[in-house]
């Protein structure tokens, strides 16, 4: 099981590396006809920021693109595998690659970039994959993970104003990162749980008969931050 | 043993079981058939675990260890496997999920499939083979059959059969299969269970089914028995009748003929859909 989720994996990320070839074609285009002068170095820094996050996603998404294509659930759950030992078989080889690229595009990029990358890695990561098991399509999951990182950016607003009244000082590098994961966590923790308890307790069922239980922490939690996020942005307006 | 207790199911709001009780024991070949959409495949699902009750239990025997489904072999209708992957990718993969030293290939060498195939690009039959290959190398103490075995050529069945009989004649195998077409199975089965509407409507040993259902050829209805489906001719009509008890033999004109086990179930289902 592990093997073929690493071969997966492997696959995706292979997949998102066709990003990185794009860029000696720009810089050679760039040379032979628009000639705008493009720094070869930073165009690579940025292919390795853009594969990154595309494999964030990617990666994440596709975590039961074998199932649903083959067909192949109701094998897996024939197979004498706890619901745990799937999720680590399926979501470590993943996340080692990610750890991986996200190694490779450090020694490219610098740690500076990577520091603000890397957060939002996690986030497309965790947001795709959670997102997985309730939708189907690649690309409404990309735009359910798009709303999130909207969600994600919004809630640093109240936070900002929050944080302080209990010591936290969000001019400094550690005080923002402290944000950054609170915001983060208020959104990952209900999904992960949705996702968790959904997965925990399937079966061979169609998936859309299954995500009662989905929803049921899902719209909620949405609906509680979205309404926090704009009950606070119209108490302290931008600019007051 | 299966013991089947209290079992409730739904597909969404589509109602399947409801406190279904059904009890299997050891060694025994069970045959499950009724009409289309009764139930029969859910039930198998239910038993290999790869659905899961709304309400009640499914319980093995102690000897199946802690997860059953490792001395389960299914073979379900849908033939699920992972399609992308090659043939032998495919018997790696089911290696290490039930840590297995190997798996004797023999059958789908046998069978001319390649282990460079995919799975996607086998016929019904190739795959019915790979399948059994796999659910033959867990030496598994129930064997749980759909009835894809109809899908595939007559040879391929046979060998398919060959290896039931094999396993039988070795150990205890519980065997429990859904059917509709029994030719060829006949004289393996033990038990027959009739699903309608959720419920067992017959539960008979398959002498006792074959003493108690016959076909009446006669021009009337014969009085006193209950007629589960006839087919009218010309100048009769064939009255499939249960339960027939041998006392009647006198007493009911035209003539009495036994029936095998396919024309028994047809009698029934014939019923349903009457």
């Amino acid at each position: 099981m592990l093997r073929k989720e690493i071969r997966d994996a492997l696959k995706r990320l292979v997949e998102s590396l066709v990003a990185l070839v794009v860029i000696p074609f720009a810089y050679i285009g760039d040379k032979l006809i628009s000639r705008a002068g493009l720094d070869y170095k930073s165009l690579l820094q940025s292919g390795f920021v853009v594969t990154l996050l595309i494999f964030s996603f990617y990666s994440g998404a596709t975590v039961f693109q074998s199932e649903r294509k083959d067909r192949a659930f109701e094998y897996l759950f024939s197979l004498p595998l706890t619901r745990r030992k799937i999720i680590l078989a399926k979501v470590l080889p993943r996340f080692g690659f990610l750890l991986l690229l996200g190694g490779a595009a450090t020694l490219v990029v610098g740690r500076g970039l990577l520091e603000e990358a890397g957060i939002t890695c996690l986030l497309l990561f965790c947001s795709s994959l959670f997102l997985s098991i309730g939708v189907f399509s690649i690309l409404i999951n990309l735009f359910g993970v798009g709303l999130m990182y909207i969600i994600y950016l919004e809630g640093h607003l109240p936070l900002s104003s929050a944080l302080p009244k209990f010591g936290v000082n969000l001019t400094s590098r550690h005080g923002f990162l402290i944000a950054d994961f609170i915001s983060l966590a208020v959104l990952l923790i209900p999904f992960g749980a949705a996702f968790w308890l959904t997965f925990k307790n399937m079966d061979a069922r169609p998936v859309k008969l299954q995500l009662r239980t989905y929803y049921a922490i899902i719209l909620p939690t949405l609906i509680i931050l979205v309404t926090l996020i704009v009950a606070y942005t119209r108490a302290h307006p931008l600019g007051s | 043993m299966i013991d089947i207790a209290g079992l409730s199911f739904s597909y969404g709001k589509t109602r399947v079981f409801k406190d279904f009780n059904l009890s299997i024991p050891d060694g025994q070949v069970c045959l499950i058939t009724g009409i289309n959409g009764v139930g029969k495949s859910t039930l198998l699902r239910l038993m290999a675990g790869v659905l899961r009750p709304d309400k009640g239990a499914i319980r093995f025997d102690a000897r199946l260890g802690p997860d059953p489904r490792r001395k389960i072999g299914f073979i379900s209708d849908s033939l699920s496997l992972y399609e992308s992957l090659t043939v032998s990718e495919a018997i790696a993969l089911h290696k290490s999920a039930y840590g297995l030293p190997a798996i004797d290939d023999a059958l789908i060498r046998h069978t001319k499939i390649g282990s460079g195939q995919k799975v996607r690009e086998l016929s019904i039959g190739q795959r019915t083979i790979l399948h059994l290959e796999l659910v033959l190398s867990l030496a598994p103490e129930v064997f749980l059959i759909d009835e894809i075995i109809h899908s595939i050529d007559a040879y391929l069945r046979r060998i398919f059969l060959e290896q039931i009989v094999q396993l039988l004649a070795k150990r205890r195998l519980t065997v429990v299969m859904v059917n509709v077409n029994f030719h060829d199975i006949e004289h393996l089965v033990e038990r027959v269970i009739l699903l309608k509407s959720g419920e067992i409507a017959v539960d008979e040993t398959i002498d006792a089914l074959k003493a108690k259902v016959k076909k009446v050829s006669s021009r009337s209805a014969p009085d006193s028995l209950y007629v589960l489906s006839r087919i009218d001719y010309e100048d009769h009509s064939d009255f499939f009748v249960y339960p027939f008890h041998e006392g009647l033999r006198g007493t009911l004109g035209g003539e009495i003929r036994d029936l095998n086990l396919t024309e028994i179930v047809s009698a029934f289902i014939g019923g349903e859909y009457a």
